[in-house]
């Protein structure tokens, strides 16, 4: 043990101590976008931002890029660096993007240039449960397909809403299905007609709402002969 | 009346064994002394073997049912309990360490380090050995902490007392030590030639894994043999030029930007696997030779080195384990102001310690000693390209990795933002703690409610500091910027799925950027740290309790913190199990 650590420690010590006191320099020093939002929001509640290490006096501007309807909002960098703005938010939950106006070079006190982004998400995520399954493998038999899901969120069975199922067959849609989750967050879709033999998936979209985030479940793979 | 007797009778006489046998263990153990100052490897093994032998026959004891019935008897049951958690667990240590020392003599007789692995077994068994070595003697201290020798008789209380002092100790020592071995046997073993890059971090402006890469050092190894290819300071890596790093994770390229290109900051990221591999590939992309892997240390390793040769004097400096890291860290910058001097000075401490390591003066005890009392938050990360090779140091958990996997786990780093040595200064205490349960998560799962509360301070005197130590580099925006004056970007990484309900700065609302890094939410505070302030940091979080299979999470909270000069203060706790409904 003796020699092993000593071979090691040779190379070790030889390149740390020349050069301990290191050369200094800080990280960080591009131009920040900090949110007073640090979890996911409820849709329509406004967002602050304090965009920093701006040079003072250069106007700075944010936005939702993929949010349409709501205006953007313009300040000026004060002489800490910093501008606070506030912001209107989606109605709809999703996950938007807030982005600042470009930020030049000189503004952005020796750094680069620089565009800066922060995805914010709104409303609670819905998790759907999916099960395929059908009467018959042939096809002969004419076989029904049945997809049952439960969609909930946490421990909340999401009741009442609109749910699409789109059957494929080799990942091309076949049929689609409009259903309603009952008073459980249960639903089930029944596909008849189905002809082909094929490797069929159902694909289980949930459209996000004020409350709730879009979400989208594949089944497992069904194959009929 | 008969069996009472024969019982009493039976557990008297495994007791007394169980003792006497223990009195043998201890005179083998004293005896190693002189194998110990001698260095006769081959002897220690064997008078661990005998003192191993010895426990065993207590340990047998000590598991007999009738004699741990006794342990309830009043008055002296506290006394046979005692004996047997030293016999069950010292049996452990004193066999693991028999093993460890076997097979490093094995090692050393057949020239590891100079000549080819001729039993690449040893290597892996040494490696095994000293976890298993490490983990005995950690379950040890653990047990013998519990124990209150206050109400312990025939003299036992003042040998606890004592065993407890040492055993913790040793703990330590072991902690620091293991990982350095099970990184250099790794990194020894290897068949064919790598070539690894040896970022030697100054922990006094830290960084994700650490610190500011100060030197490095390239070595190459080959079937056990080392060799020193290369090594220079932060001055050299920056002549290589910028790293391009236009390749890696969109979220690491937007939380740090440019930082990434530069020498200096590629280790912000609280993910090493992510900084090694920049190295690397940095290393790679401008002088167009493969790195095959990266391993990054501090002054708490050089400090431990520096017991293992001795003390050193430097220009009427003597530099040993006890002040290596103050001299390293602050004293040097006052004593030695001028640049040129002060490397003049280190380059001296290096030749004379390489001298020594050399001529193989090297002192395992002062070693173990140094370990013992090295107080730094330092400790060794490694990285391989090769996927195996990786793996090996992710399972002794030298990785430094952030895990994307679900669970109770919170990690936190620190960047320096001022560009300065303060961090020798800066203090961290850091708690994570799991609440309430029957909460649902934003993100759809089950959860809890926990809290993460920081704690981080500037230590750092108004007055009196080198130049060179605080200087701010940072742009300059007005605010108050007293001498010792810092900024510190904390970065803080949720556990996968959990989100802040509400985050305060000093208990006001805080503005973070946020992110998501490796499918774990992470926000930064960007910290502007006067001289002795504390800036408490608040993170209000719900965390899922199930999965993305409805499995139920389950574990205690662990909260890893940063790699730094003075070790955080790291505490978790929990108020138990939460159950899915």
């Amino acid at each position: 043990m003796k020699i092993k650590l000593t071979t090691l420690a040779i190379a070790f010590v030889l390149a740390a101590m020349p050069s301990i006191p290191a050369l200094a320099y800080p990280t960080g020093q591009a131009p920040t976008l900090s949110l007073s939002a640090s979890g996911r929001l409820t849709p329509g509640q406004s967002v602050s931002a304090t965009i920093a290490r701006v040079k003072p006096g250069c106007p700075v501007s944010i936005s939702w890029k993929n949010a349409a309807g709501i205006s953007a909002v313009s300040g000026t960098s004060a002489a800490n660096g910093n501008t606070v703005l506030t912001i209107a938010s989606p109605a709809i939950s999703g996950t938007y993007v807030l982005t600042t106006s470009a930020i030049s070079a000189e503004c952005a006190a020796g750094a680069a240039a620089v565009t800066l982004t922060s995805n914010v998400s709104f409303g609670k995520i819905a998790t759907i449960t999916t099960k395929i399954a059908t009467t018959n493998v042939s096809v002969k038999k004419k076989p029904v397909i049945s997809v049952t899901a439960t969609v909930k969120s946490g421990t909340a069975l999401i009741k009442s809403k609109s749910i699409t199922v789109d059957l494929n067959l080799a990942g091309k849609k076949v049929k689609s299905l409009k259903v309603k989750t009952d008073a459980k967050g249960a639903f089930t879709a029944k596909f008849t007609g189905i002809a082909k033999a094929g490797k069929y998936t159902a694909v289980v979209t949930f459209t996000a709402d004020p409350m709730y985030d879009a979400a989208k479940v594949t089944t497992k793979a069904l194959t009929l002969k | 009346m008969v069996a009472l007797v024969f019982f009493i009778l039976y557990g008297v006489i495994r007791i007394t064994l169980m003792f006497v046998s223990l009195q043998g263990a201890i005179g083998e153990v004293q005896s190693l002394r002189a194998a110990v100052q001698n260095k006769d490897l081959g002897e220690i093994s064997r008078g661990l073997g005998k003192a191993a032998d010895s426990i065993a026959m207590a340990d047998s004891s000590a598991s007999d049912p009738i004699v741990q019935l006794f342990g309830f008897v009043p008055i002296i049951g506290g006394d046979i309990r005692t004996a047997s958690i030293v016999s069950s667990d010292g049996r452990f240590v004193l066999q693991a360490a028999q093993e460890v020392t076997h097979v490093a003599n094995q090692l050393v007789k057949s020239g590891v380090g100079k000549k080819p692995i001729t039993d690449r077994t040893l290597v892996s068994s040494l490696r095994e050995g000293m976890g298993a070595l490490d983990s005995a003697v950690q379950k040890l201290n653990t047990d013998l902490a519990s124990v209150d020798e206050a109400g312990l008789h025939f003299g036992l209380d003042s040998k606890i007392k004592t065993a407890k002092e040492v055993v913790a100790s040793l703990a330590i020592a072991s902690s620091r030590i293991t990982p350095l071995v099970q990184v250099g046997t790794t990194v020894i073993e290897q068949p064919e030639k790598k070539r690894w890059f040896v970022s030697i971090q100054n922990l006094a402006e830290l960084r994700g894994t650490g610190g500011i890469t100060g030197a490095y050092a390239v070595i190459s190894t080959e079937n056990g043999k080392l060799k020193l290819e290369e090594y220079g300071s932060d001055k050299r890596l920056l002549q290589i030029g910028r790293i391009d790093y236009k390749n890696y994770p969109q979220e690491l390229r937007k939380l740090w930007g440019a930082d990434l290109s530069d020498w200096r900051d590629i280790n912000v990221s609280a993910h090493a696997p992510y900084s090694a591999q920049m190295l690397a590939d940095g290393w790679q992309q401008n002088r167009g030779k493969r790195v095959d892997g990266v391993l990054f240390i501090g002054q708490g390793v050089v400090s431990q080195l520096s017991g293992a040769v001795g003390p050193i004097d430097a220009r009427g400096v003597v530099v040993d384990k006890d002040n290596a890291v103050e001299f390293l860290s602050k004293d040097i910058y006052a004593r030695f102001t001028n640049v040129q001097t002060k490397d003049a000075v280190v380059g001296e401490l290096a030749s004379e310690m390489f001298k020594r390591l050399i001529a193989g003066k090297v002192s395992v005890s002062g070693l173990f000693a140094a370990a013992a009392n090295d107080t730094t938050g330092d400790r060794i990360l490694a990285w391989s390209r090769d996927k195996s090779t990786q793996q090996v140091f992710s399972k002794y958990r030298v990785s430094g990795e952030i895990s994307q996997s679900f669970g109770p786990n919170v990690a936190v780093t620190l960047n320096n933002a001022g560009g300065n040595k303060l961090d020798a200064y800066t203090t961290l205490k850091a708690s994570y703690s799991l609440g309430v349960c029957n909460v649902d998560t934003f993100t759809g799962y089950q959860g809890r409610r926990s809290r993460v509360t920081l704690d981080l301070s500037n230590n750092s005197p108004k007055s009196g500091l080198p130049a060179y130590v605080d200087m701010r580099l940072d742009t300059d925006f007005g605010e108050a910027r007293p001498k010792g004056s810092n900024r510190e970007l904390m970065t803080v990484y949720g556990p996968v799925g959990s989100e802040a309900e509400s985050i305060t700065v000093d208990g006001a609302p805080g503005f973070t950027i946020n992110g998501m890094d490796r499918n774990r939410p992470l926000w930064i505070f960007d910290l502007n740290m006067l001289p002795g302030t504390t800036k408490k940091i608040v993170l209000n979080l719900v965390e899922p309790i199930n999965d993305d299979n409805d499995e139920k999470l389950s574990g205690k909270p662990s909260l890893q913190g940063p790699v730094m000069l003075n070790a955080p203060s790291l505490n978790s706790s929990s108020t138990g199990e939460c159950s899915l409904q």
